[in-house]
């Protein structure tokens, strides 16, 4: 009986300390989150339905703080943007896809300021372009973060160049 | 018989003893130490290194490598991104300080053609002259048999390079 209430009271601690952290989860993970949810969005499978697409843009839009910044010379792609911009960006970049996915590796997440978060990671995209050619590109990348309202949003884009022609 | 079937079934199905806890405890620790960190397993993604290293092939990424020495040119190495996870796999072909040079689909060191042996397939390349900036190498894959423009190529950071191909 002692060592069933024992059992039962680690049992219990153990639910609630797994409890907390999905409840509360740390601004590293918070961000992580906003990684994965854009990672998502971007992605298209092959026969997506516009009204699918249509959501998914709508989404990925409020993942981005308002302006955000772009910095990407090798997609001639340098400036501020609204979140309307980025979404028609992103539109009119997945058109050129019939199959894309889009995958986050090497997140390093640090916190310089409050409510500022600094990301650098590497970005792969793997397709097939509507004429059948695959594609698969890797990137470097720096992002910030502002923590605006309670949510992690993207502020500034810029890819780092690892190999300098 | 009967001794050598015990000792078969006590190596393949062990007693669940405290000290075989720690035993796979400490294999495990082990293997994550030395594939995570010292030889990285990777599978090779994409043509860029053909006929060298093929697509879906698989090495390891020797981390010890440029532990007591320098990269030299012609050596293979991965160059990684953020981090570990995504490598760039080239060949050094220039040095820092040097002049690197395409000139139809030839490479030019200091202004003195260098052989390429392991390049089958080569495509009128063009790149003008410049210089690998110190702390920096020449990278290049060893197909060629694509445009200069559709190939990832370019000086690297030497701190970049994580390592070497294993074989």
């Amino acid at each position: 009986m002692v060592n069933g209430k024992r059992v039962l009271g680690i049992l219990l601690v153990a639910t609630g300390i797994f409890g907390a952290f999905s409840l509360f989860p740390s601004e590293e993970k918070k961000v992580k989150k906003q990684f994965s949810l854009l990672a998502e969005y971007a992605c298209k499978e092959e026969g997506e339905r516009i009204l699918a697409m249509a959501g998914k843009m709508r989404n990925l839009e409020f993942l981005f703080y308002e302006p955000c910044t772009v910095e990407a010379p090798p997609y001639s792609l340098s400036g501020g943007f609204t979140r309307g911009e980025i979404a028609s960006l992103a539109a009119r970049a997945r058109l050129n896809f019939s199959q894309l996915t889009l995958e986050f590796h090497d997140l390093s997440i640090s916190f310089p300021e409050k409510e500022k978060a600094r990301a650098v990671l590497t970005g792969s995209v793997k397709g097939k372009t509507m004429s059948g050619e695959a594609v698969h590109e890797v990137r470097e990348m720096e992002c910030l973060l502002k923590k605006s309202q309670d949510q992690w949003l993207f502020e500034h884009w810029e890819m780092v160049e690892v190999l300098k022609r | 018989m009967t001794a050598a079937k015990g000792a078969i079934q006590r190596f393949f199905f062990p007693s669940l003893t405290p000290w075989l806890v720690v035993r796979i405890g400490g294999v495990a620790f082990f293997a994550y130490l030395f594939f995570g960190h010292v030889c990285i397993p990777f599978q090779i993604q994409g043509s860029s290194m053909e006929p060298t290293y093929t697509d879906g092939a698989f090495n390891f990424c020797w981390r010890g490598r440029y532990l007591f020495s320098e990269p030299r040119r012609y050596d293979v190495v991965t160059v990684r991104f953020a981090g570990t996870r995504v490598m760039l796999l080239k060949r050094i072909v220039a040095l820092e300080g040097e002049q690197v040079e395409f000139r139809g689909g030839k490479l030019f060191v200091n202004e003195e053609e260098i052989e390429e042996p392991y390049v089958h397939n080569c495509r009128n390349w063009n790149l003008s002259p410049r210089y690998v900036e110190q702390g920096c190498v020449f990278v290049v894959g060893d197909n060629r048999g694509v445009a200069i423009e559709n190939h990832s190529l370019g000086q690297a950071s030497k701190q970049r390079i994580t390592g070497g191909p294993l074989w």
